[in-house]
């Protein structure tokens, strides 16, 4: 454990004097000041940052954690042959990687809201969404960053691997679920389609801010279920504990394929 | 002094010969309310005290004012109705009227007015009744100032608050009604004004229009109602000023206007709603100034509705704009506020200079498929939006704002 704390250190050390934090800082405090300044409506402004959590940054977040990982492949090799736990550099380096981006990406976004937005008590729990979502994007996808790093020792095909998993949860997912809704029009889809789209994490993501943005007006259109998933703390607690599996899931993948790998 | 208080003696005797009080109370020596109208003549005023009276069906004959002292309570034991005026000219204030009885045969009311004119009921408070005030064929009632409270759980065996069954010239001001079947109905009565009433939590509707033409109604509020406010059959509608608000469900609406012709929708503010406004069947009607925020779409327009015109409303922070069932339109929506629009000005007039198509390719979407609501706000329904608006083939071409207002308008 005090090996993973060790090397979580570093790593939080390193990252944080890397480009991509300052960007990250830099483009959320900017980027939410700038729709503060379009849009005077704290739930507007959220919703405009949801949709570039939900569309680029997961891209972002796959392309930076294959790269990093190619690149520390040289560390990597070297706190080999030291006493290390396997597991615990793994999980070290994924944390020390994933917190500084978290940490930049949360200051970034709550700042301008400090500043700009009259924080009233409704848009509270929006705003939590938001963060939490943000925080989940980017642990996930970091983990299946690695996991596709630690797959494949070929950058060119990591990199494929990465855009074309992107390109499935990001577009195709939400196409099959539009599918599946025209092509199967004459049943009750409300509960599959919830089941289906917890298997997505951006999905979940996104549906999890759903729940907290203006979105519960329109919800009671489709009939009960979306408006008692979407109203009640039963569709937070159900999407929260998703997402936390999703989290682990492709972690405990890198840790395996990590520990069986020959190096 | 002593002129102004000769002068008072003289009043009251006058008064007292014109016409006398009457006080019932505990204490008193008329202890009934029934045998107080009974023994009053024509013109007489009724007092009476605090207290609770074990009394239905009391009715009235010949113009009297009753009024309560410090609320006094009548109570039906839910059996029949309260009071029934026959007369013109009755005025009744002040009291708190509770269990009338939940009927299948009659409509029984705790104030049942029937065909008379010039009647008031003001400052009561009603509670737990089948009908709240129920006016059958009456002309020139006043309904002013009171809360009506039940507890209607099925429209099946529940009542209105104010019920009004062929009337004319009805004003209804200021009322508070909660928990019934409709707050306001109104069944084909003419030249009615509807001002400052407030209604919420009613199982269906806020406020309910049936064949009611000539009709007012100002700064009311209805809100979390079952269905909204329908307004049907009618024409030549007031409606201004009015709050809509979180109206919530599969079939609410913040305004349902169903067969509408030559109304006016003025300065409303429709916020929280599943659809802010329905429109079926309705024509030349003005929609002028009204702000839409946070609905779930701020206007649902059926293809059957033409020659309306949507001018100066702001739109923000709707889910969808518009939507509608039909590639064709004919209504006209000019000079608007969209928060989505994201057109330029270049001549700096405060238009945009390329038109806004209020109709999403996903609003179509999930009008047809309702289920698909789930993908809002994903990356997938953005991308066919866009491609949407830059090849328009599923939404309709003519239903389009030429000219948006660059800044927010109200």
């Amino acid at each position: 454990m005090s090996d993973m704390i060790k090397i979580f250190k570093y790593q939080t050390r390193d990252v944080m004097r890397s480009r991509l934090v300052i960007f990250y800082l830099l483009f959320f405090s900017l980027f939410t000041s700038l729709l503060f300044y379009f849009n005077s409506e704290t739930s507007g402004v959220i919703a405009n940052i949801l949709s570039i959590n939900v569309s680029f940054m997961p891209l972002l977040t796959l392309l930076y954690g294959t790269t990093f990982y190619y690149n520390s492949k040289g560390y990597i090799l070297f706190m080999l042959t030291q006493p290390v736990k396997r597991a615990n550099l793994v999980t070290g380096i994924w944390l020390g990687v994933a917190l500084p981006l978290v940490f930049s990406q949360l200051i970034g976004i709550t700042v301008p809201f400090l500043i700009f937005s009259n924080l009233d008590v409704e848009s509270l729990p929006a705003i939590g969404a938001l963060l939490s979502s943000s925080f989940f994007i980017t642990l996930i996808f970091l983990a299946l960053a690695f996991f596709i790093a630690i797959l494949q020792d070929d950058k060119a095909k990591g990199f494929g691997l990465s855009i074309t998993i992107w390109f499935l949860l990001a577009l195709l997912y939400d196409g099959f679920i539009l599918g599946i809704s025209v092509f199967f029009a004459d049943y009750p889809l409300e509960l599959p389609l919830l089941i289906i789209s917890s298997f997505n994490p951006i999905d979940l993501a996104r549906i999890f801010c759903l729940i907290h943005l203006d979105a519960s007006a329109l919800m009671g259109y489709t009939g009960a279920i979306f408006q008692d998933y979407f109203q009640s703390i039963t569709g937070s607690v159900v999407s929260l504990t998703a997402l936390t599996l999703w989290t682990l899931m492709p972690l405990s993948g890198a840790l395996y394929k990590f520990k069986k790998k020959d190096f | 002094m002593r002129l102004i208080s000769l002068f008072s003696l003289i009043l009251l005797f006058s008064i007292s010969t014109l016409a006398s009080t009457i006080k019932v109370g505990k204490s008193e020596k008329i202890k009934s309310i029934t045998t107080a109208v009974s023994m009053a003549k024509p013109g007489d005023t009724i007092l009476v005290l605090k207290g609770e009276y074990l009394e239905r069906d009391i009715k009235i004959q010949k113009p009297l004012i009753i009024t309560g002292v410090n609320l006094p309570v009548i109570n039906a034991g839910g059996k029949g109705s309260i009071f029934f005026v026959r007369s013109n000219g009755v005025k009744i204030f002040g009291f708190r009227l509770i269990n009338s009885e939940v009927g299948y045969k009659f409509e029984n009311a705790a104030i049942r007015l029937e065909e008379v004119s010039n009647c008031t009921v003001e400052n009561n408070d009603l509670y737990n009744n089948f009908f709240g005030i129920y006016l059958q064929k009456t002309t020139s009632i006043k309904v002013v100032n009171n809360v009506i409270h039940s507890f209607a759980k099925s429209e099946t065996n529940s009542g209105n608050g104010i019920h009004l069954w062929n009337c004319d010239s009805i004003q209804i001001i200021g009322n508070k009604i909660s928990g019934h079947r409709d707050g306001i109905y109104l069944e084909f009565s003419k030249n009615n004004l509807i001002q400052g009433n407030s209604a919420k939590n009613n199982i269906r509707y806020g406020l309910h229009f049936m064949f009611s033409d000539n009709c007012s109604y100002f700064k009311n509020r209805f809100s979390e109602n079952g269905a909204g406010v329908a307004v049907m059959y009618s024409s030549k509608i007031e409606m201004v000023e009015n709050l809509f608000f979180n109206n919530k469900g599969p079939a609410s609406y913040g305004l349902l206007l169903k067969d509408i012709n030559q109304s006016h929708v003025s300065k409303n503010t429709f916020s929280g709603n599943t659809k802010g406004i329905y429109m079926e069947a309705s024509g030349r009607s003005l929609i002028e100034k009204n702000i839409f925020v946070k609905n779930g779409w701020a206007i649902d327009l059926m293809a059957n509705s033409m020659d309306n015109q949507f001018t100066g409303n702001s739109f923000y922070s709707n889910n969808f704009d518009v939507a509608t069932n039909s590639k064709q339109n004919f209504n006209t929506f000019t000079e608007n506020y969209w928060d989505n629009y994201a057109g330029y000005d270049l001549n700096k007039d405060g238009f945009g200079d390329v038109p806004y198509h209020p109709v999403s390719l996903f609003s179509v979407i999930v009008t047809e498929y309702k289920p698909s609501l789930i993908l809002m706000r994903g990356l997938f329904t953005k991308l066919l939006d866009l491609a949407e608006r830059v090849f328009p083939s599923l939404t309709p071409k003519q239903l389009i704002d030429e000219k948006p207002v660059m800044r927010r308008i109200v």
